[in-house]
């Protein structure tokens, strides 16, 4: 997965709880529990295209920290996660 | 901006602790300075729990899609279903070929739904003489 | 509407015994079509056996023809499992009073029946046992008032914890063990065209020797717990995940793990006063 490459939320209906986001894929017919931290990261790129740079700038930012190596390797690895179930999807245009 | 701000703050909140190290201070050794900026970089426990809720077993369930249920309900249909759950119940016949994924399908649901329907084999009429033996679960 | 054919006379008795207060009429347009006959083998009369047909359609092997009885009752079941797309279908029992409504989602052995007997015994409106019929449009339970079906032990525990309640004779060596049937009080068929709205998601889990104990589950883990007893949640699609939200999101969700069945429900009469 390259650094820059752009994600967005697939087709989703989600909604978040106090211990998750619970969201449904209208393509796939799946549903899935993340955890708050995991579905907040959903819930920005249903808000906008986003980089791992950008994820974890504004991850950082919300919780007041400074960015990282670690938090973009994180980051990046959650990305693989939310792509391989079809919960996202690269932005090609 | 903010971001940037915090950046600058901190950097010159290091600098101006260097400037006014008393006298003593300034005399440490290399070794120490080290320590000093190791213990300015110690793990921030938010940025702890962030990191483990974006790395621990971010996602929790996954449910069945709709294409295990989405036809007519026959019994190899039922079948295909139920492999993904209580395997202990099924007839040794229905345990070949079905090849469905039934990853974290609801066992609960499919124990269910098999004693309801109680399949038959491939067509064939199937005593259920067989299955009785171990049930005496309460409910 | 169920229209009910059968030459058995225990599936002719037991109707009559668990169904004494539903509506019926003769050759009346029916919803579903039931038969219960004697194959036409040898299991006519050899080890006789039952087989059982929805509208013409054979779903289930045939079985000892004493257990004709819990055939009929599964066979409505499925009927319900293989038919019923307009409503999320839950397994779980419902009951209601004084216009509140818990909805019990039910794994095996949780002790889902003996609760809902016993509080049904005790004055609760039974809504359902077995399945529980939300409407995705409005979010309210369509009732059913169907027997309660107790397993093995529960049978007993019932029987003296509520002898005023009727009991069919007991079902033996189906596949759940031995079953027995507790028809529906009078008031709760008399009423089963009221929906109710749900207040409560209580997942009860009996446990020999455990004291009473409640807590307050989270939405998400909720979901989880549902998860297990979705009958139909796929087909619905995301018709099904709307309802299933929004009934999560209208009601309160507890975990109730007891093994004194009176203590149990002096939590569940307290619940009105908590709201």
């Amino acid at each position: 997965m390259a650094g820059t490459e752009v994600w967005r939320a697939a087709n989703l209906l989600m909604r978040s709880w106090d211990d998750g986001v619970i969201v449904y894929n209208l393509d796939s017919g799946t549903t899935h529990l993340l955890n708050p931290t995991a579905g907040q990261v959903l819930y920005y790129l249903a808000d906008a295209h986003a980089s791992v740079g950008v994820l974890s700038h504004r991850l950082a930012c919300e919780n007041d920290l400074e960015s990282d190596e670690e938090l973009d390797h994180t980051v990046e690895d959650l990305l693989k996660q939310l792509d391989s179930l079809g919960l996202i999807e690269p932005v090609t245009e | 901006m903010g971001q940037n701000g915090r950046d600058t703050t901190d950097t010159h909140s290091s600098a101006e602790q260097q400037e006014s190290l008393p006298v003593e201070s300034a005399k440490v050794s290399p070794m120490s300075l080290d320590s000093t900026n190791r213990r300015e970089r110690a793990p921030d426990p938010r940025r702890r729990i962030l990191i483990a809720g974006l790395a621990t077993t971010p996602i929790l369930l996954t449910l069945m899609n709709r294409s295990a249920l989405a036809q007519d309900v026959t019994c190899s249909a039922l079948a295909s279903v139920v492999l993904g759950g209580s395997l202990a119940n099924l007839p040794p016949a229905l345990l070949n070929g079905q090849g469905w994924d039934h990853n974290n399908v609801p066992e609960h649901a499919i124990e269910n739904m098999y004693e309801a329907h109680q399949c038959k084999d491939g067509g064939n009429t199937n005593s259920n003489s067989n299955s009785n033996s171990n049930s005496n679960s309460n409910k | 509407m169920v229209h009910v054919n059968s030459p058995l006379a225990n599936v002719a008795d037991g109707v009559q015994l668990l169904y004494k207060d539903f509506p019926y009429e003769v050759d009346s347009f029916a919803d579903f079509h039931v038969r219960l006959d004697r194959p036409h083998n040898h299991h006519r009369l050899w080890h006789p056996q039952v087989l059982c047909y929805l509208n013409d359609e054979c779903p289930f092997a045939p079985l000892p023809t004493d257990q004709a009885l819990a055939v009929f009752e599964s066979l409505l079941n499925f009927s319900i499992y293989a038919t019923i797309y307009h409503f999320l279908i839950l397994h779980a029992a419902s009951i209601e009073r004084a216009g509140y409504t818990a909805i019990l989602p039910a794994p095996p052995g949780s002790g889902k029946s003996t609760l809902c007997a016993a509080l049904v015994s005790r004055g609760w409106r039974l809504l359902t046992d077995e399945l529980t019929l939300v409407s995705p449009s409005t979010g309210l339970i369509s009732p059913m008032a169907r027997p309660i079906s107790l397993k093995n032990a529960s049978i007993d525990v019932m029987q003296q914890f509520a002898p005023q309640q009727t009991f069919s004779p007991k079902v033996y060596n189906t596949i759940k063990g031995t079953i027995a049937y507790m028809r529906a009080p009078s008031e709760s068929v008399a009423r089963m065209h009221e929906t109710a709205a749900p207040t409560w998601m209580i997942f009860p889990k009996y446990q020999a020797g455990a004291a009473t104990s409640v807590k307050l589950l989270p939405k998400g883990a909720a979901f989880i717990r549902l998860s297990s007893g979705l009958v139909n949640y796929s087909i619905l699609g995301a018709v099904g995940f709307e309802a299933m939200t929004q009934l999560l999101e209208r009601t309160l969700c507890y975990e109730i793990l007891y093994s004194d069945l009176d203590e149990a429900m002096g939590w569940f009469d307290r619940l009105p006063t908590a709201q």
